[in-house]
């Protein structure tokens, strides 16, 4: 099926670190505030004239400065980044909150302040945000004690007023804006959805790198063109994508060559978790730091890896697909146990699962080709041999 | 055969601790012949801890004196802290509590329950006995799918344990010490054991007053989760004494440091660095621990007090950064013999300066938390860069140290991701940095030789050196020794 011409607009945002929605911003005298991971929460940094811009690393070809600091050893996203960092990539951004959600990512953040990134500007700072592994009362209350140090860093640096006010109106805009994706995100649930996997994958991207109310009026289009369109039914097997960082649209392409329809974004980057509303009544800072801790679906949670489990085999069925792939990032320890602990779980519920390590770049093209080939005939010989038996597929 | 040392008073000691070896393993043998027959079918490692008599000779060679002492008293020290794990586990599961090799063991030994640490087993004693011995259990569970690249130190554990060779206990006390891996090693554990398992999570500012009433509280936490699955209660007591020997032996400690740091420094490399782990640390406040302060310092201070160097030809003060490689931990007789390098102090040992005041249930806790926020490693693998830098720097500052040796292990990303700033630090400061690239346990990634060429090239390049035994450049050693 043909890439529908309103999809573009968010592709385009995502060939460069930045892109030309930040720069209008910028000359808005708004401040693009970088971050890291899915657990620094998005409101806090769209506050006033803020607005958060997710690091990503496009177009990185080779790591080499990033190797003789962070050495070739840490996952290539971590080195990705700082390599952008280090050749000026981000220069647009005002200061950089760094949750230390893996050492990977909390090492490769420390070198923003190490090698003094974007040191022309004097209110440049980095962060690096206390982010604890357990929702338990006392690490929500540490959790919450670190934002506020970060809003008062900001408001230092940027006199912007970070009140709880400010702050719970951010926290609305961002559910606002969330329930608009929701609608979208929950049509690939359809047998025949109107969108594709690797379209979502540039609209989730692209809401991540870009002021949100900027991206309001594209994303109504968007609905639009979507509602005119007719469901795609030219695909062979419904695949979930569970992993680490993944913000490759290349790649979901790819996959959706051989004929795999990405149905389900288990992944940083994706919609789950990602798209859940944020409870607006009470302190937002409490709201803030139990949304975010509780949401996170990433093995760095401590004492969650049967929910991680059992929500993985609940989405799969939501949302069913035939197959999981499981796309971890080399050298990443975390998801490396995970896939160890996940992947015999999601086979015992009898969900056919394929692990695939890559890059964080655009590399190994053949091999991962193959392999999603081989995945989907696999899935496919399964569901003609339970029709065969007489079974239900799925 | 057993080598001559040299003179009749060092080979009798060698001679001596030979004995006490035997006599420890009868001692630990004769009461449960069968039950440890039944063990040995089942947990296949136990035939591997048989080799032990094979430890101290490939350790020892050439040595002599109180370093000979030292190492002697270390491992014997070491066989009768194994021992003693392994008897509680096998024959008092359920007294038993297997706990990570960062947790202080100081609460659960206060609750007058026994400790059972699978790293002390499978990454420190095993590659002691054959530095062999891991290999199948790292191929094993990479087979299973675990990449392997992942930190052998905590996957070998992990390993042994999903390949059911881990004996039950009561329960689990684990944390995300020292970094990302032990964190989901646990994990792995935990499923495979299916025990009830309580996991400390040390905050990332883990120094400042907020971190550790985290960790106080996490500790507290600790011993309601013991108390629920043992029916122990917590014997403060018991806590203090343990404290208060803790304060002892630390003192201990810090004096022989002191004589490290001298001139004539009494004794250097593997007994220190072992010594520090684990009876200052992991075993720390335990009766054990303080007998073998007590005849480690002694043996120092004579040695210091007459001026005796440890080593024949001691000519490079050396620190070294990042745990020395457990697959090779005989290195420190080969820098000694063949470069005449003598190390000093290492990251690992490197302050644990903890008092612990006893003066109340609180302000033991406090330091018992203080001394987990500190543990080895751990206070270096999260946490802020200046920390790391400051102890990396100071460590080479304290010691004098000629040139700093960095073990780059691959798995330790944590280190690694510091690599190009330790570079630029020590150039700064002029002091040469010797980076041997290596994986902690797996000798076939790289292999003995290849860490001994790297310290050689370095030693003649960059030192301007010449060994002080040219035959030792090149050992055929591959085949473990």
């Amino acid at each position: 099926m043909k890439m529908l011409e309103e999809i573009r607009f968010f592709e385009d945002l995502l060939q460069t670190p930045g892109n030309h929605l930040i720069d209008a911003a910028v000359a808005e005298n708004r401040i693009p505030i970088g971050y890291n991971c899915y657990v620094v929460p998005r409101p806090l940094l769209s506050v006033g004239n803020l607005f958060p811009v997710r690091l990503r690393a496009p177009g990185v070809q080779n790591t080499e400065l990033a190797d003789f600091y962070l050495s070739s050893v840490l996952c290539s996203f971590s080195r990705s980044i700082l390599e952008t960092a280090l050749t000026g990539g981000y220069h647009f951004l005002g200061g950089l909150v760094n949750a230390n959600s893996c050492q990977h990512s909390t090492r490769c953040g420390q070198h923003f302040e190490i090698k003094n990134i974007n040191a022309d500007n004097d209110n440049f700072f980095v962060h690096i945000l206390e982010t604890p592994r357990k929702t338990y009362p006392e690490f929500i209350e540490v959790f919450i004690k670190d934002l506020k140090r970060t809003a008062s860093i900001i408001a230092d640096k940027y006199q912007v007023d970070m009140s709880d006010a400010e702050l719970s109106k951010a926290i609305k805009q961002h559910n606002e804006f969330n329930r608009m994706l929701q609608e979208i995100a929950d049509l690939r649930k359809a047998t025949n959805p109107r969108i594709s996997g690797s379209e979502f994958h540039k609209l989730m991207a692209a809401t991540l790198v870009a002021p949100q109310d900027k991206l309001i009026q594209p994303i109504k289009n968007l609905k639009e063109a979507l509602q005119q369109r007719e469901g795609i039914t030219d695909y062979r097997a419904r695949i979930m994508v569970v992993g680490p960082c993944f913000d490759n649209p290349q790649l979901v392409e790819l996959m959706e060559e051989q004929g795999a329809l990405l149905a389900c974004d288990r992944f940083c980057f994706g919609s789950l978790p990602g798209l859940e509303e944020i409870p607006e009544d009470g302190d937002p800072y409490q709201n803030l730091a139990e949304h975010y801790l509780a949401t996170c679906e990433c093995p760095r949670m401590i004492e969650k890896a049967e929910t991680r489990t059992a929500n993985l085999i609940r989405w799969a069925r939501e949302y069913a697909v035939d197959g999981i792939v499981f796309l971890t990032i080399k050298f990443c320890d975390m998801w490396g146990y995970e896939k160890l602990i996940t992947m015999e779980a999601v086979r015992e519920a009898g969900i056919p699962i394929i692990s695939i390590e890559r890059e964080y770049g655009f590399a190994g093209e053949g091999q991962f080709r193959t392999r999603i080939q081989a995945f989907i005939e696999s899935i496919e010989n399964k569901n003609y041999q339970s029709e065969i038996r007489g079974e239900q597929v799925k | 055969m057993r080598k001559y040392k040299g003179n009749l008073r060092d080979q009798w000691i060698d001679f001596k601790t030979w004995l006490k070896f035997y006599g420890l393993m009868i001692k630990f043998m004769a009461p449960h012949p069968l039950g440890l027959s039944k063990a040995m079918f089942k947990y296949p490692w136990m035939y591997d801890l048989l080799k032990v008599p094979g430890m101290i000779s490939r350790h020892t060679e050439d040595v002599n004196g109180a370093l000979l002492k030292t190492y002697c008293l270390t491992f014997l020290n070491v066989t009768e802290m194994t021992t003693a794990m392994l008897e509680d586990i096998f024959f008092h599961p359920e007294e038993t509590v297997i706990i990570d090799s960062m947790v202080p063991t100081v609460i659960v030994r206060a609750m007058g329950l026994r400790v059972f640490t699978p790293e002390h087993i499978f990454v420190v004693t095993m590659p002691m006995v054959d530095t062999q011995s891991t290999h199948k259990y790292m191929d094993y569970i990479e087979n299973h799918g675990l990449p392997g690249d992942t930190c052998s130190y905590a996957r070998i554990t992990a390993a042994a344990v999903f390949a059911n060779h881990c004996p039950p206990a009561s329960c689990i006390i684990a944390s995300n010490l020292p970094c990302d891996s032990g964190q989901a090693a646990y994990t792995l554990i935990q499923k495979s054991l299916g025990l009830p398992m309580y996991f400390i999570d040390v905050p990332y500012n883990f120094r400042d007053d907020e971190g550790l009433k985290i960790i106080q509280s996490e500790l507290g936490h600790v011993i309601e989760f013991l108390e629920k699955q043992t029916g122990r209660k917590m014997d403060w007591d018991k806590l203090k004494e343990l404290c208060q020997r803790n304060n002892v032996t630390n003192e201990m400690e810090l004096e022989s440091r002191e004589m490290r740091r001298s001139n004539h420094p009494p004794v250097v490399g593997f007994p220190p660095w072992t010594n520090g782990i684990l009876w200052s640390f992991h075993d720390g406040g335990t009766k054990q621990a303080l007998r073998v302060y007590e005849a480690f310092h002694a043996i120092e201070k004579a040695a210091y007090e007459k001026n005796l160097s440890p080593i024949k030809n001691l000519r490079y003060r050396v620190v070294i950064w990042n745990p020395p490689t457990m697959m090779y931990p005989h290195i420190f007789n080969w820098l000694e013999r063949c470069w005449g390098i003598g190390v000093l102090m290492d990251m690992m040992s490197y302050t644990n300066e903890v008092y612990y005041d006893t003066t109340s249930p609180d302000t033991m806790m406090k330091a018992v938390a203080f001394s987990m926020a500190m543990a080895p490693m751990s206070r270096h693998t999260r946490g802020d860069y200046d920390f790391f830098l400051s102890q990396f720097l100071g460590m080479a500052e304290d010691y004098r140290a000629d040139f700093i040796m960095n073990c780059n292990h691959m798995g330790c990303r944590n280190s690694m991701a510091m690599s190009g700033v330790m570079w630029e630090e020590t150039r700064k400061r002029n002091i040469p940095l010797c980076v041997v690239d290596y994986e902690l346990m797996d000798a076939r990634i790289c292999s003995r030789q290849g860490i001994r060429d790297q310290i050689s090239n370095f030693m003649r390049s960059v030192i301007g050196a010449e060994p002080l035994d040219a035959s030792l450049l090149v050992i055929d050693d591959a085949a473990s020794w």
